[in-house]
């Protein structure tokens, strides 16, 4: 950690705030609806399989990786639930074999990438296609939507006005948090992004820190998919299509290098609540929503450009 | 504009005007429609959610709904996902109910996905209907039938049948294996073909996803394997143009080999002009959503035919009502002589 972190840290935090709340700013004075609590929660609610993955994504970037297959580990993980639950299997069995097929894929992931010394790129991009044709193929191109009421738990629920599944994110948050913040695996995890050799040399066993993050990133997708299935009600083999490059985007306006070895917690998480407010915010001002993408676009290339731009070390006075 | 619904400081007049200001920056020139007006229980705001915003056939439907909107007292918001895709629905559906407006109408990517969704629309006190592509039953309060399914299906396979002497082998390409509008359709269409055309086989349905350069692929993939096996490409979702430039790339004339079936009169003008298409079907998306606005402000007024019934539809006068689905009249059939009439 150098003498810079802190500072830096706080800095791009602000500014990820500072975009925020500019974003809001305009929202609300577009709508009367927008800044409302009703209207926060139901952000907070559809922003909750993005914000899960997107940890995911943050841990695998920050060791130097990236899984291109979390959206499809979601559609594959949705269509196991789906179609375990149509074969009568009790849904608490069910979300548990959903979650145990998620972790299974990350691990098949990781041990592609320790044990054949892959490319994770290369990797994950042969298992999207490969979990997302499973996917498929088991529902046969259909979707399954007959789950017990019972299964509206996971994604439906509210305790009072808070959607149930915030409070999963929540938890997520800051379980993600202590293990990367304040542990030893947390400490590991950054030594391999930042370089592998130096941490191989410090007594750091490459090959199983690998193996957690890729099955850690895996899992994930699978308790997001497990709420993404029971909010929608309905099992499809394209279920998370595209999220993974969404999680990217995520990780990446959060100011963490995509060369690995950071990790932010805090800022990704930000940068999807900034990714989410502005689909929220057109509907509600009643704007073209075929133009969303362009302030998307926008306000990812401003968060970049202000990570990358300011923060440069020549830049930064100590 | 006064009603105070969310916290004190951002509905400042300063914070207005610095969001302002800022909504220059970020958004400048985007050509944005109108500002949402709303307010609870009163709202003249329907939401009129398109498979997809970029489609022409849905901004034609958007036409058709204003309209009828600027004749009894409504606005439109035009809002979706920019792709077909059941889960930007489902975000756009929940973030529509906190605008409250007073109806939202669908045409349902899936019509199970959207149902959570919808009802949670309902529950707060929100008119939903679906239009085009239906959705669960107990997810809306009424369909809007573009034309009796039954005899769409019966068009896509008569005007085909008159062009392969009633006999052979097609491939038919869907729009996605899941929208149930294209199922129906298939559904009825196997039936009447063996009734009435016994000698032509469906050999493969595969779904063409609404997108042109999809059509393209799998038509071509596909002819690749069966050129000499094919009599016919039916072509039921977007992209028919698309079945046709296929054959042409594979050298196959598209007079020996007709493309058929349902088709957007944009997409086909020219090849319809050329010959290369000689027919195709489909109705009046501008028509559909026109009736939908009606019935809407019918089911408002409490007017709306409870059971069977009629529906007085402004221009397009008295349509039926079964069981909750309007039905708005029958398919067109488009060709060289009165495809320049349909601008969509």
């Amino acid at each position: 950690m150098n003498r810079l972190a802190i500072p830096r840290d706080l800095a791009r935090s602000a500014g990820l705030v500072l975009l925020l709340l500019g974003a809001m700013a305009v929202f609300t004075a577009l709508s009367p609806d927008f800044l409302t609590s009703s209207n926060l929660l139901n952000m907070a609610r559809l922003d909750t399989e993005n914000g899960i993955i997107a940890l995911g994504m943050a841990i695998v970037i920050a060791s130097g990786g990236i899984d291109l297959s979390v959206g499809a580990i979601l559609g594959l993980s949705s269509v196991v639930l789906g179609y375990a639950s149509l074969h009568g299997v009790p849904i608490g069995v069910a979300i548990g074999l959903a979650l145990g097929i998620a972790l299974l894929c990350g691990i098949a992931n990781g041990a592609m990438v320790v044990l054949l010394r892959l490319h994770p790129l290369l990797v994950t991009l042969g298992t999207l296609a490969l979990y997302r044709g499973l996917a498929q193929g088991i529902l046969n191109g259909g979707a399954f939507s007959n789950f017990p009421t019972s299964f509206e738990l996971p994604g439906q629920a509210y305790l009072g006005t808070v959607p149930g599944q915030t409070l999963i994110w929540a938890l997520v948050i800051l379980v993600v948090y202590v293990l990367t913040r304040m542990t030893a695996s947390g400490r590991k995890l950054v030594a391999v992004g930042i370089n592998e050799l130096a941490a191989r040399f410090s007594g750091v066993r490459i090959g199983a820190v690998r193996m957690a993050v890729y099955g850690a990133s895996g899992l994930l997708a699978g308790i997001a998919s497990v709420i993404y299935t029971s909010r929608v009600f309905s099992a499809r083999g394209d279920a998370g299509g595209g999220l993974e490059l969404l999680a990217i985007a995520a990780v990446v306006v959060g100011g963490a290098t995509i060369r690995g070895g950071e990790i932010s917690v805090i800022r990704t998480t930000l940068a999807v609540i900034l990714i989410g407010v502005i689909p929220n915010g057109f509907v509600l001002a009643g704007i073209d929503t075929s133009w969303q993408f362009v302030a998307v676009g926008l306000v990812m290339v401003a968060a970049v450009a202000f990570n990358e731009v300011l923060f440069r070390p020549s830049l930064i006075r100590t | 504009m006064t009603i105070s619904r969310g916290s004190g400081l951002w509905r400042h007049r300063g914070a207005r005007l610095i969001g302002l200001s800022l909504l220059g920056v970020v958004i400048a020139g985007c050509g944005s429609s109108t500002a949402g007006t709303s307010g609870s229980g009163t709202s003249k705001v329907i939401v009129l959610i398109p498979k997809q915003t970029s489609d022409p056939f849905f901004t034609d439907a958007f036409n058709g709904a204003k309209e009828a909107a600027a004749a009894l007292g409504y606005t439109i918001s035009y809002v979706g996902p920019s792709t077909a895709d059941a889960a930007g629905q489902v975000t756009t559906i929940e973030n529509s109910i906190q605008k409250h407006p007073a109806a939202i109408t669908i045409s349902g990517d899936d019509p199970d996905a959207v149902a959570p969704a919808l009802k949670r629309a309902m529950a707060a006190g929100i008119v939903v209907s679906a239009f085009n592509a239906d959705v669960a039953k107990d997810a809306r309060k009424f369909f809007i039938s573009q034309a009796s399914d039954e005899l769409i299906a019966q068009g896509i396979v008569d005007t085909m049948a008159a062009q392969v002497n009633d006999q052979g082998h097609f491939l038919l390409v869907s729009s996605t294996a899941t929208a149930s509008n294209q199922n129906t359709w298939i559904a009825f269409m196997k039936p009447y073909i063996a009734s009435k055309h016994p000698n032509m086989h469906i050999d493969q349905i595969v779904p063409g996803n609404d997108d042109p350069a999809t059509v393209l692929s799998v038509v071509s993939t596909y002819l690749a394997a069966h050129k000499s096996t094919t009599t016919g490409v039916w072509v039921i979702g977007g992209g028919m143009s698309a079945a046709v430039k296929a054959e042409q790339q594979l050298g196959i004339d598209p007079h020996a080999m007709p493309v058929a079936g349902l088709c957007i009169p944009s997409d086909v003008k020219a090849a319809i002009h050329a010959g290369t298409i000689k027919n195709c079907v489909l109705w009046s998306p501008a028509d559909t959503a026109y009736a939908n606005v009606y019935a809407i402000d019918a089911y408002i007024k409490g007017t709306f035919p409870k059971g069977d019934g009629t529906l007085p539809a402004g221009k397009l006068g008295n349509l039926s009502v079964t069981g909750g689905v309007v039905n708005v009249g029958k398919p067109v059939t488009f060709t060289a002589d009165n495809i320049d009439q349909f601008h969509f």
